[in-house]
């Protein structure tokens, strides 16, 4: 089973090579370029030096959201350009999802991925690891980083901070009592394709017209208002 | 501030001291019915930032981005018809990327704003005269 | 020679398989497509310009339709400017991947060359040099086209879109929007007399236009009615409206005409629908011994086919693009 994973969510972009689960390649893109320019270049030359042609392809993996409109948008139709013309299916997964998936994973420990979201709000979500591997705490969700310093306290466990929300957090919260937070190691820090690819192992891929961006916008209740604010 | 000009030309040398005058990062909501002269005023705006590009209405392309020394991101609401549109456009990211974005028929996007934005509204006091108040912009202590 | 094109610039997302630069086997067009047809169900709620979310499902019809397979697809043409940025992004990047992975040629067509295009295919004896007037809801431009992929923009508008005139006018005159056929409807039985509109000077470039002061002429005129209590001839304002914005487009295109020496020109874009446009513009050519191009409703608004028939001929010429391709929003013709 060949597998192209595929993450543009935020400042960098990736892509990677699984073959069976395993990793086969990996290309990293850090350089402030749009990812238009870089992630299908990436995907084309691990493919080729890794001796695999495109349609060799099973599957594409890519992280859905939340993170960058744009960054999302780019690897969501290459995603799907890819899938059609190959008519092979396609998993989409939570980029703070495959963020958990390529960090730290020694047993026990307590990851909190975060996305610098605008409006003092960070993209977040909450795992533990078991077994191996991260199990989810909580749902993808936006909030403010005074809510989650409540929910991280209530735990009164460690936490290891993931993603470019990290240290925003870090510096927020460091000093708060009943608090122990960690930075997780600079390479496993941000999200990549490594995580993708790792986190898609175990989903249902679905046919490419199916996968759907996931920005986390606005909640219900403030569309609600609106809509009230509209009448 | 409160400005009253008589001319499409005098609204645009607004525009042109007012972009000359904000840093990259700004965001000016403006505020006013049709022919009240923001486009002028935005128009003045480039100039002001050394863009020395035509500047016309983005109703139609909602977005139109003048790219020079600086970048000015002129946008037009006219045609969204809620915030939640603003997602599928790729506001958020506009806001990200360092450049000064004006912002036309602000009045359809209630809720886009972060509350730093200077607040610009456009009144018609007759054929040509206009009364532009400018305010808001980054909190000050 | 097959082309699979995919047109995403702003509010539509249209695929479409073009033969030969001339031949539409099928152009599936957003929002013109009933969405039960592409979701064979219940119907959730789309924007306007959720191009994400439908563009597969339009490809997968556009074979369906066409009765064409993946296999006979020769090259794959993309609008990758100027537009939204946004929307051109997804059109721009599913493209090129589906490119790669069917390892074909990718073509990048910039949008109003495009526009320019749906000639092509209304009128397949329509070949450059011609003149072309392209008014779309976005852009009012004198194109002179000298060769498929050789123009050279005369003018062009310096403030509004004389489409956007049209809305604009429409939505004070307490119109429906689009402003377009409404104020064309009302302008039947108006006397385009009525009122005084300007004829605004430009200014450096002969051939550039300008509308915003229409525009707001217009919306002084409403304003006076209703402060005064005097009674607005709609009728009247819309007749006198269009005679206004024909006079500047048919007028500049024209002169252009007689002093490029061309014979042939040819007219783009929603705006054409306008039936004094078309009146003036088909007494004049007559006048003057020009040939007049007027494509039909469905190919001057956005759409995939346009971007086939313009790639086709960006092909000749060998315009390609890599696996790097970028989406702009901006980009001269």
């Amino acid at each position: 089973m060949l597998m192209l994973a595929l993450e543009s969510s935020a400042k960098a972009a990736s892509a990677a090579i699984f073959e069976d689960g395993a990793m086969l390649g990996l290309s990293v893109a850090n350089a402030g370029l749009t990812h238009s320019r870089t992630l299908l270049p990436m995907a084309e030359d691990l493919l080729k030096n890794l001796d695999k042609r495109i349609t060799d392809l099973d599957v594409v993996a890519v992280a859905q959201g939340p993170g960058s409109f744009t960054g999302l948008r780019i690897g969501l139709s290459e995603a799907k350009g890819l899938c059609w013309a190959l008519e092979i299916p396609v998993i989409g997964v939570s980029t703070l999802e495959a963020m958990a998936w390529g960090g730290p994973d020694m047993e026990g420990a307590m990851l909190c991925c975060a996305m610098d979201a605008r409006r003092s709000q960070v993209y977040n979500a909450l795992f533990t690891v078991k077994n191996g591997h991260p199990q989810r705490l909580t749902a993808d969700r936006a909030i403010s980083v005074d809510e989650l310093k409540d929910e991280l306290k209530a735990s009164e466990k460690p936490w290891i901070l993931l993603g470019d929300g990290a240290a925003l957090c870090y510096n927020i919260l460091n000093a708060e009592p009943g608090l122990t937070l960690h930075l997780a190691p600079e390479p496993l820090r941000i999200q990549s394709a490594r995580g993708v690819g790792l986190a898609a192992q175990d989903k249902e891929p679905v046919p490419p017209e199916a996968l759907l961006p996931v920005y986390l916008r606005l909640s219900q209740a403030e569309r609600e208002r609106q809509a009230r604010m509209k009448e | 501030m409160v400005y009253i000009t008589n001319s499409e030309r005098e609204t645009e040398a607004l525009g042109e001291r007012f972009g000359s005058a904000v840093p990259d990062g700004t965001v000016a909501a403006l505020y006013g019915d049709l022919g009240c002269g923001k486009t002028a005023f935005v128009r003045g705006m480039a100039r002001g930032m050394g863009l020395d590009v035509p500047v016309t209405s983005p109703t139609f392309t909602i977005v139109n981005e003048y790219i020079g020394s600086r970048q000015l991101f002129h946008f037009d609401m006219y045609r969204l018809s809620d915030a939640e549109e603003l997602y599928d456009i790729g506001w958020e990211d506009y806001l990200g990327r360092s450049g000064v974005c004006a912002v036309e028929w602000s009045e359809n996007v209630p809720g886009a704003f972060e509350g730093d934005e200077y607040v610009i509204r456009f009144s018609k006091l007759s054929d040509t005269r206009r009364e532009i108040s400018i305010e808001g912009g980054p909190q000050k202590c | 020679m097959l082309i699979l094109s995919v047109e995403s610039s702003c509010d539509e997302t249209a695929v479409a398989l073009v033969e030969d630069g001339r031949r539409v086997l099928t152009d599936q067009i957003f929002s013109q497509v009933a969405l039960h047809k592409i979701y064979g169900g219940v119907v959730p709620e789309i924007a306007a310009r959720s191009h994400l979310e439908v563009i597969v499902q339009l490809a997968d019809r556009a074979l369906a339709e066409a009765r064409v397979s993946r296999r006979e697809i020769d090259a794959v043409a993309c609008t990758y400017a100027p537009g939204l940025i946004g929307a051109v992004l997804v059109g721009v990047n599913f493209a090129k991947s589906a490119a790669l992975a069917l390892g074909v040629p990718l073509i990048p067509v910039h949008h109003i060359r495009g526009h320019i295009a749906a000639n092509y295919i209304a009128y397949p004896e329509l070949e450059p040099p011609f003149l072309c007037l392209a008014i779309s809801g976005g852009n009012t431009m004198l194109v002179d086209v000298r060769g498929y992929t050789d123009m050279r923009v005369l003018g062009r508008t310096r403030d509004d879109a004389a489409g956007e005139c049209f809305d604009k006018s429409a939505r004070v005159m307490g119109l429906g929007y689009p402003g377009g056929k409404p104020i064309d409807d009302l302008s039947q039985t108006g006397d385009d007399h009525r009122y005084d509109l300007p004829r605004p000077y430009v200014g450096d470039n002969p051939f550039d236009m300008s509308f915003s002061g229409l525009k707001t002429s217009v919306v002084n005129i409403v304003h006076h009615c209703e402060q005064t209590g005097e009674e607005l001839d709609k009728p009247g304002l819309a007749a006198s409206l269009c005679r206004a914005v024909s006079e500047s487009l048919v007028g500049r295109t024209m002169e252009a005409a007689g002093m490029l020496g061309y014979r042939h020109i040819a007219v783009a874009g929603g705006v054409a629908a306008n039936s004094r446009i078309r009146r003036d513009f088909r007494a004049a050519c007559e006048r003057e011994g020009k040939t007049l191009y007027t494509p039909p409703m469905r190919l001057c608004g956005d759409n995939g086919a346009m971007i086939g028939a313009q790639g086709y001929y960006e092909y000749l010429a060998g315009t390609r693009a890599n696996s790097d391709l970028n989406a702009y929003a901006t980009m001269e013709l």
